[in-house]
């Protein structure tokens, strides 16, 4: 990277990095975060595209000091203020960074699992790199959990044939990984 | 495997109920194919292993006046003390249905020890009863992976649906947290 620390402007509660060459950097060549404005996939390392980052992501990316976010008048957005925003914007945001947070830290890639119908999918090399990522839901700690959704879990692994775990962050602030699998 | 009593033909063995028990006095053959526990002279039996057993026409269980108790009559009993009881019953017939050795639990959740012979070697697990429509906290899944890794068994869950069906899901902690 070059030019110093790389800039993104808060839109709202959307974070967006404009410096196209700095983006793509960040996306192909830093772990792939992000997604490019318009670009759903992108297959080879030429895209010419904004990037927008999540908030767990600017935030994991700010706390590293590998990114600064400003708002529209140009003034710096804080760790803090991007925290209370995502707790904000997000229900449960605190669990969910710890997780995401817990996962980026041992080098795997965190990408939104969304059209999985799990709160993260989980590559080790990358999107497109590799055909067995994992699924990671996040419920709190106190959610109690349904049978129906262990069945559900398994269930929906099975079908899109991806590991499905349950990930929760105990008082202590620890990280733990269930999984369920069926057995007969 | 079939439902049909194994013994049918042989003298049928007989057990006695006391609190909560069936005991046996000639109980060495179904000590060998994994039922009862033995208390000196006598096997004991719990009453999920005897309405099994009944069911299977392996048994016959008489109350201590010498009436003999039906499948519907001992299955009665045993709920009016555990009202789960028919839910142990119906996973614990399932396992044994399988063709798994199961050894019932005393617990407040319904749970069973099981072996499986695989070759040589055997699968050992515990096996713990969840009911749709009841929600288990984390904290109690990991008292169960607790319990279940102190015993060097892995943990099942048996989850019973509204229909009395059951399906086995397979619990562990993953990724070395």
């Amino acid at each position: 990277m070059s030019g110093g620390k790389l800039r993104a402007l808060l839109l709202g509660r959307r974070v967006v990095v404009f410096d196209r060459p700095r983006a793509r950097d960040l996306y192909f060549n830093e772990g792939f975060y992000g997604k490019f404005f318009m670009v759903s996939k992108p297959k080879t390392p030429n895209v010419e595209r904004e990037l927008e980052l999540s908030l767990l992501e600017a935030l994991y990316l700010a706390e590293k000091g590998k990114l600064e976010v400003v708002d529209g008048e140009g003034r710096p957005v804080d760790v803090e203020e991007l925290r209370r925003m995502g707790r904000e914007a997000y229900e449960n945001f605190d669990e969910v960074y710890a997780v995401y947070k817990d996962l980026r830290d041992r080098g795997l890639i965190v990408k939104s699992g969304m059209k999985f119908g799990a709160t993260f999918v989980v590559y080790r090399l990358g999107p497109g790199l590799e055909h067995a990522p994992f699924l990671v839901h996040v419920l709190p700690y106190d959610s109690r959990l349904d049978p129906l959704e262990i069945v559900r879990a398994g269930r929906l692994s099975h079908s899109v044939r991806k590991r499905f775990i349950i990930a929760y962050v105990d008082p202590l602030g620890r990280v733990s990984y269930l999984q369920f699998r069926w057995m007969m | 495997m079939t439902y049909q009593g194994t013994l049918a033909y042989a003298a049928m063995i007989k057990g006695v109920l006391k609190d909560s028990k069936v005991v046996v006095e000639d109980g060495e053959e179904l000590e060998e194919r994994g039922y009862g526990r033995r208390e000196e002279r006598v096997l004991m039996l719990s009453l999920v292993e005897a309405a099994y057993l009944i069911d299977r026409g392996d048994l016959e269980v008489v109350s201590e006046d010498g009436a003999t108790l039906s499948f519907e009559e001992l299955v009665r009993a045993a709920t009016v003390n555990d009202p789960s009881f028919w839910v142990r019953l119906l996973v614990y017939s399932d396992l044994r249905h399988r063709g798994l050795r199961a050894r019932p639990l005393e617990s407040a959740i319904p749970a069973f020890l099981v072996e499986k012979k695989v070759r040589e070697s055997e699968k050992r697990y515990l096996v713990l009863c969840l009911e749709e429509g009841t929600r288990v906290g984390f904290k109690d899944v990991e008292a169960y992976l607790r319990r279940a890794m102190e015993a060097r068994r892995e943990l099942i869950f048996a989850i019973v649906d509204k229909e009395g069906n059951i399906s086995y899901y397979r619990v562990e902690k993953v990724m070395g947290a």
